[in-house]
């Protein structure tokens, strides 16, 4: 047997990974086999990826081109998916109900749009990098592959501390180890995957973690379901449940669950200020830098068109979970309104999370029952807090914990790649030493892996350390799409589709969407000033991303016409974008 | 050839808006109209409304993006088959 083979290496270090888990749970108890099991599949991860390491810049770069479309579409998903979603998604929705669905529909909507405009286009560009290709179809002009390279950073950076955080959260949540300690076990994982072989060693780890992020992430709801009698399919059976929860919440004279627009979402309200969160969610996800690189990684362009498909597949398998999730979770809480004080104090898994903080109970009006305002708990114990809610075997919420593990390093994986990526070759290679070998790019490629990680986990290390900050991971994660809708999103797709888009407007327009975009965060987000309302619903700072998108889209398109077309060779590149090989 | 080139284009770009209407359709449309169907049930799925954006828009995203890459590879093939045949005129 090759034991340097991929598959071969993994299976073995499942089951060394098994073997280990059980034994200390028998010697050492449930926490510290718990420890394992959650460390022990980092371990894993990076088994497989040291069997696939290479030192070919293609392989770095593109992973050789040569990635399947399930695969990629799998990867896809696990790129995507990030802590926020697999932690705090489904919490959201339990909170805020229907006002939370922009969540669900924004998060994979995106790619639907993406699949006949950007991806099989991307691909067939024969670039590198999403600088690259803007500098190109600028006719080689530098300063739009700085400017993109600026954005990428602006993206990505606040969104890799956001799923440092998130390894932080889970750690801290399940194990009950310090989050801040977390971060680094956290960051070097992440580097580690990508330190092998680039996007080829990510790609094959992510398609891993993708399978063990949705088992983890299913098996809690579906013992629940098995409870519930939910089952086969809770997706398509959840109906009676929402509708007990529904009967709950009128007999307190509660808003519905379902009622639309009646709490706010992203600190904005109505039904504008919705289907805007959500759109500015899709068109974000169409530009951020980590997603777009994977149209490169395919065999071919019919792969890359293929793949979407696949990644919107295993998107939506964990979006339409985390409704089902929300009811149940939901469900649980609610059967405790109106019980006697003392009862829901002895209940086994109010006592298990109260001290966490993630649940507070406080009789206010001192009449020894409970009132559905007592009762205040936080989005995240939707997830962690299921297997405890119906007693499920210990060992099941430590599976859990991998899953967000997974979650959370699949993303930071691609994240800093991406970076690290865009630095070496669109500034390092580009403009400070065109002639560098293969050797020295990859030596550069990690080293800056090493550097971008230590920037994230500090940074990430102080979000946890400031506890008002924590709350913001959903919010700082939707502001990288907020960046993403207002800068890269219109200028790729105006790139493939209209010709007489020149460089003036590609920068024009990059600089005119952030402009848009970053005074209203500062100002709305972060400085808490009151946000714009329209037509008497207010705006929050992710719904207002739409104007940074249509200003970014306008600006490019006024200014192009007012400068001078870029020449027959740009004309050429995107020609050959638009035609099959 | 260049013919061939414009033809290929142009329905790529008729298909485009096509998918692009479709797409509005399940990600503007569908989503702001939901309210409406408050309380509409069927079977054990929750009321319509809720369950249009929890579950129904994404299935259709999913199926267009198939949809689009069955056609775009079919035109892709159409394309090279002719190209070969105009090379052996």
């Amino acid at each position: 047997m090759n034991l340097s083979s991929p598959i071969n290496a993994t299976i073995i270090a499942t089951i060394c990974w098994i073997l280990c888990s059980v034994i200390i749970t028998i010697i050492g108890g449930e926490f510290l086999g718990s420890l394992i099991i959650v460390i022990g599949s980092i371990f894993i991860y990076l088994v497989l990826a040291v069997t696939l390491r290479s030192t070919s810049v293609a392989h770095f770069y593109v992973a050789g081109r040569e990635i399947p479309a399930v695969v990629n579409g799998a990867a896809t998903a696990a790129d995507w998916m990030s802590a926020a979603s697999y932690l705090s998604m489904a919490g959201a929705i339990a909170l805020m109900g229907y006002d939370a669905l922009p969540f669900v529909i924004g998060w994979t909507l995106g790619y639907t749009l993406m699949a006949f405009t950007i991806a099989p286009f991307v691909r067939k560009s024969k670039t590198y990098t999403v600088p690259e290709l803007l500098e190109k179809r600028a006719g080689g002009w530098g300063p739009v592959r700085t400017t993109a390279v600026i954005m990428i950073f602006v993206m990505s950076l606040t969104y890799l501390t956001a799923q440092l955080v998130g390894v932080g959260v889970v750690f801290s949540r399940f194990l009950g180890l310090p989050a801040t300690v977390a971060v680094f076990i956290g960051v070097f994982g992440a580097l580690a995957y990508a330190w092998t072989s680039g996007w080829r060693s990510i790609t094959w780890v992510q398609f891993l973690q993708y399978f063990v992020m949705i088992t983890m992430y299913c098996t809690p709801v579906f013992i629940a379901a098995y409870f519930l009698g939910l089952l086969p399919f809770p997706q398509l059976q959840y109906g009676n449940l929402i509708q007990e929860i529904e009967m709950r919440e009128m007999a307190f004279n509660l808003p519905l669950i379902t009622e639309p627009f009646v709490r706010s979402i992203g600190g904005g309200q109505g039904p504008i200020n919705w289907i805007f969160f959500a759109l500015v969610l899709m068109l974000g996800t169409m530009g951020l830098p980590h997603i777009l690189i994977r149209f490169y990684t395919v065999k071919t362009v019919h792969a890359a068109r293929v793949s979407v498909g696949w990644a919107l597949t295993f998107i939506g398998l964990l979006y339409i979970t985390a409704s089902v999730y929300a009811a149940i979770a939901r469900h649980s809480f609610s059967a405790l309104w109106g019980k006697p004080f003392a009862e829901v104090m002895s209940t086994d898994w109010i006592q298990k999370w109260l001290p966490t903080g993630l649940i507070k109970l406080s009789d206010k009006n001192a009449d020894g029952i409970l009132q559905p305002a007592e009762l205040v708990f936080h989005g995240d114990i939707v997830v962690v807090g299921m297997p405890d809610m119906f007693g499920m075997l210990w060992v099941i919420a430590p599976l859990v914990a991998v899953g967000g593990l997974a979650a959370a390093l699949s993303t930071a994986d691609g994240l800093l790649l991406a970076m690290s990526t865009a630095i070496t070759r669109d500034v390092y290679k580009r403009f400070i030493n065109p002639q560098a070998t293969e050797h020295r790019e990859i030596l550069i490629v990690r080293l800056l892996l090493v550097i971008i990680g230590f920037i994230g986990a500090v940074m990430a290390y102080f979000a946890l350390k400031d506890p008002g900050f924590g709350v913001y991971v959903v919010l700082l994660v939707g502001w990288a799409f907020v960046f993403a809708a207002s800068t890269f999103t219109p200028i790729i797709i105006l790139s493939i589709f209209w010709k007489r888009l020149n460089r003036y407007g590609m920068i024009a327009g990059m600089i005119t969407g952030l402009l848009i975009a970053l005074p209203y965060i500062i100002l709305v987000g972060i400085a808490k000033l009151p946000p714009i309302e329209l037509f008497g619903d207010k705006i929050g700072t992710i719904g207002w991303g739409i104007f940074g998108f249509f200003g970014n889209a306008i600006a490019a398109i006024l200014v192009s016409l007012l400068t001078k077309p870029e020449g027959p060779e740009v004309d050429k590149f995107v020609e050959s974008m638009r035609l099959p090989d | 050839m260049e013919d061939l080139k414009a033809f290929y284009w142009r329905r790529v770009k008729v298909l485009t808006v096509i998918f692009l209407i479709a797409w509005i359709i399940i990600a503007v449309i569908l989503p702001v109209t939901s309210p409406l169907l408050k309380g509409v049930r069927i079977f054990g799925l929750p009321s319509m409304h809720w369950y249009m954006n929890a579950f129904i828009v994404i299935v259709i995203g999913v199926i267009l993006i198939f949809v689009y890459s069955a056609i775009m590879n079919k035109l892709d093939k159409e394309l090279k088959k002719k190209v070969s045949e105009e090379e052996l005129l």
